[in-house]
């Protein structure tokens, strides 16, 4: 593997580990453009709000990521849901402007091939980026202060073409 | 200070339960090999060790040394990377 495929690698895999920032924010900072969330289909099961959307890079609309999100609105400040409801921000977005303390869990994370990418759902996942390159994708739970359940889960699949995009490469 | 072996036994267990590779070596010890011939890690896999040990335990891998970090014996790795950091 080239050297700069191997930094390149690295960059994702601290990206995928880490929970503290939001990922939103990091890609931002990478790819020096902001996100636009396109939000592609949203419905409402019980007390359960699900989400497929997307992440565009504002200049050049390459996609970033694509994101299957699960929100339990017994489990989000009513603030947060009755904007999540009107679909027009991305959920980084409104989490980076409420700023609710909130904490994350990873619960798994890695490259993945787009033939096999699942919702939250397990049910098969079709993937925009889908040339052969395995998809890094990262799994997680937000639970916001004085709820006792996760609030928010989070499917993100990168296109691991953004990173090559920067680089040059 | 942590001995080789307790090193050994630490980064084994993060192989297996942060980053689900099952091992099926029968024994591990400071001369096995993380690659193919040891422990059996892919590259990718190798990234990911070395980016999880980085952030656990603040310790740097160069990028450059990513590539060949499958012929690294546990012992060597450890001595070189780990030093006397505790966990």
């Amino acid at each position: 593997m080239p050297l700069d495929t191997v930094s390149l690698k690295k960059t994702i895999f601290q990206i995928l580990l880490t929970s503290e920032n939001r990922t939103t924010d990091l890609l931002e900072i990478i790819t020096k453009d902001s996100l636009l969330p396109i939000i592609h289909r949203q419905e409402q099961t019980g007390v359960c709000l699900m989400r497929h959307s997307k992440l565009v890079l504002a200049r050049s609309g390459l996609c970033a990521s694509q994101n299957v999100v699960r929100i339990r609105c017994d489990a989000v400040p009513p603030a947060l849901f009755a904007k999540l409801i009107e679909k027009r921000d991305g959920i980084g977005h409104l989490l980076r402007s409420f700023d609710f303390d909130n904490t994350r869990q990873i619960l798994r994370f890695g490259f993945i091939k787009a033939s096999a990418a699942l919702d939250l759902l397990q049910r098969p996942y079709e993937l925009g980026f889908n040339d052969g390159e395995e998809i890094p994708y990262k799994e997680y739970e937000i639970t916001f202060k004085h709820f006792d359940n996760p609030g928010i889960r989070v499917l993100e699949y990168f296109n691991p073409h953004i990173l090559n995009e920067v680089s040059g490469g | 200070m942590k001995s080789i072996e307790d090193w050994i036994t630490i980064i084994t267990d993060m192989i297996r339960n942060d980053m689900n590779v099952e091992i099926t070596l029968d024994r591990i010890d400071a001369d096995t090999e993380l690659g193919d011939v040891g422990l059996g890690l892919d590259s990718l896999k190798l990234i990911e060790l070395a980016v999880r040990l980085e952030q656990n335990f603040q310790i740097s891998v160069p990028d450059e040394e990513l590539p060949r970090l499958g012929g690294y014996a546990f012992g060597r790795f450890i001595k070189e990377y780990m030093g006397h950091k505790e966990p």
